[in-house]
């Protein structure tokens, strides 16, 4: 059945897609001090690809809300990683260099929130929470696995083999983008252009970011980011410092971890937030954080390392989850969904950077114990905020109506 | 119309520029001066992001920058050192004179007369403050 295949396709889409991104990220640090650039230049291209990202997320999600083939956006995404990452491995001039973060950034921005819009697109909302969890592990599984070899293509062949592979990688995902069918078996979303005759652009975003719930969950999202970014790094450079023999060993478990509990728990997450409703799988997952900021601060030994990042793949399972339902509950009305998933998008990155902020100079002034403490406070704010002020989202849908002729008209 | 002189214009100027910062690449490679063949300039090695072997024989990270003083000499190195995949490394600063080029040693001629684990007791390193340095840096 044609379905079927589409679904498997999603599949293999969430898996080689994840493969493209991992190629990214520290590798461009390794391979661009093989080239002996230096710390200060490594970091200022680093910076303008998370402008451009963090610039073009809202503009981006805007765009995707109007398109009526959403595999169109997910097509541009993977492409420009290819080729940013044949950029990368043809020459690492400067030219070329800050060319491919800007499109690494454009990218980025549009990929992942247009893969959650070809999945609502295929399965509708009554399938989506489940769908989204199986998406998340397919990602996390391909991530895991793109890390290790990778990693192993970085040590034993060059960091440039890293970017040759990453490339090469593009194609089985656009094949498998192929796969995807149009959608459309009695599920139906709404496409901004539908609302656009009674709503002008404007009025429409601005009663979207007026809408009280967003606004709660943005700050949650914030507080999440502010509390979870600077954890690892943290306990990680603890780690280094106490234990060295162990330290390359340690953090590389550590951080394939979280990897096999996101894969392992995701489709759990995606169905329980239907059965249960949104709120208490989110606070499972935020209440995590504050639990993680007081372990490390009371005993910063490798098994506090471990736990706490068992601890870290839960709510990262949950948040990856449930942010992406939780946009799509606030938007099934206006079809705003990948415009609603940019500004959270924002909301990450400004957290993030608070966090890495917030905590380096907390610990070079307190010391790590307190920058720890304080992650975890930012944490218990934002489980806090979500407990008292965050209303539920999620509605049980209507059964679709039987006729096919409320199917989405797409072409392809 | 006035749409179409300014993208000519910024293709222009996208040309142009790209023209000029060629220029200095090709006068480079004109004036490259002639190598001259002594014997004295042969087996030199580059030393950044090599490899540096504690004084257990154990790994202990890279050679990241080496600190002069206002005459040129070098007085401290900085090694970049732990972590995994780009997470928790750290970077600190010692003395030149607890490193020594071992010659006999081809894999890793760089060796650091500490351990890892005194590298854990030395402050981060950071650029444009004062480091703190252990060992003479003579």
């Amino acid at each position: 059945m044609a379905h079927q295949r589409s679904l498997r396709g999603l599949d293999w889409l969430n898996f080689f897609v994840a493969n493209v991104q991992t190629g990214f990220g520290p590798f461009i640090a390794v391979y661009l001090t093989e080239h002996r650039w230096k710390t200060a230049e490594i970091g200022f291209a680093l910076t303008i690809g998370t402008i451009c990202s963090l610039v073009s997320q809202m503009p981006a999600g805007a765009l995707v809300d109007t398109l009526r083939d959403k595999r169109l956006a997910v097509w541009f995404g993977v492409a420009s990683i290819s080729g940013t990452a044949l950029l990368y491995a043809l020459s690492p001039t400067q030219l070329s260099v800050y060319a491919a973060e800007v499109l690494h950034g454009l990218a980025s921005s549009v990929i992942s929130p247009a893969i959650a819009a070809v999945t609502l697109a295929l399965v509708g909302r009554a399938a989506f929470s489940e769908r989204v969890g199986r998406n998340a592990r397919f990602a996390s599984i391909g991530g895991g696995i793109a890390a290790g070899v990778m990693g192993a293509a970085g040590s034993f062949v060059s960091a440039n083999a890293v970017f040759w592979l990453t490339a090469a990688l593009g194609v089985p995902a656009l094949l498998a983008l192929r796969m995807i069918g149009p959608g459309a078996y009695g599920t139906r979303i709404v496409l901004v252009s539908e609302t656009e005759s009674d709503q002008p652009f404007l009025a429409g975003v601005k009663e979207l970011f007026l809408d009280r719930r967003l606004l709660t969950f943005a700050v949650c999202v914030v507080m999440f980011f502010v509390s979870n970014a600077a954890m690892l790094p943290l306990a990680a450079t603890q780690i280094t410092k106490r234990h060295p023999e162990l330290a390359d060993v340690l953090i590389a478990v550590t951080i394939v971890v979280p990897q096999l509990i996101v894969a392992a728990m995701s489709p759990w997450v995606g169905r329980s937030s239907d059965r249960l409703g949104r709120r208490p799988i989110m606070i499972l997952g935020w209440i995590m954080l504050p639990m993680q900021g007081i372990l490390y601060a009371a005993a910063p030994t490798p098994y506090a390392l471990l736990v706490c990042q068992m601890l870290s793949g839960v709510s990262a399972a949950v948040f990856g989850v449930t942010m992406t339902l939780v946009a799509a509950d606030l938007t099934h009305e206006n079809g705003r969904f990948n415009l609603t998933l940019g500004a959270l998008g924002v909301a990450i990155a400004v957290g993030a950077s608070i966090s890495t902020t917030l905590a380096g100079v907390a610990a070079d002034a307190f010391g790590d114990s307190a920058a720890f403490l304080g992650l975890a406070l930012a944490g218990a704010a934002g489980t806090l905020l979500l407990w008292l002020a965050m209303p539920e989202t999620w509605m049980t849908p209507p059964p679709p109506p039987p006729s096919a002729a409320l199917a989405v008209p797409v072409t392809g | 119309m006035a749409r179409d002189s300014i993208v000519t214009r910024t293709i222009v100027a996208l040309v142009t520029i790209m023209l000029v910062s060629a220029v200095p690449m090709v006068a480079r490679a004109q004036d490259k001066p002639q190598a001259t063949a002594t014997s004295e300039f042969s087996g030199l090695h580059g030393v950044f992001g090599e490899h540096v072997k504690d004084l257990n024989g154990d790994d202990a990270g890279r050679l990241w920058d080496i600190l002069i003083d206002d005459a040129g000499k070098p007085r401290a190195a900085v090694i970049d050192y732990g972590g995994a995949l780009g997470v928790g490394q750290r970077k600190v600063a010692v003395g030149w004179d607890l490193l020594q080029f071992v010659a006999a040693d081809a894999k890793t001629p760089i060796h650091l007369a500490l351990t890892m684990q005194q590298l854990g007791t030395l402050p981060e390193f950071k650029y444009g403050t004062e480091p703190a340095v252990v060992g003479t840096g003579q």
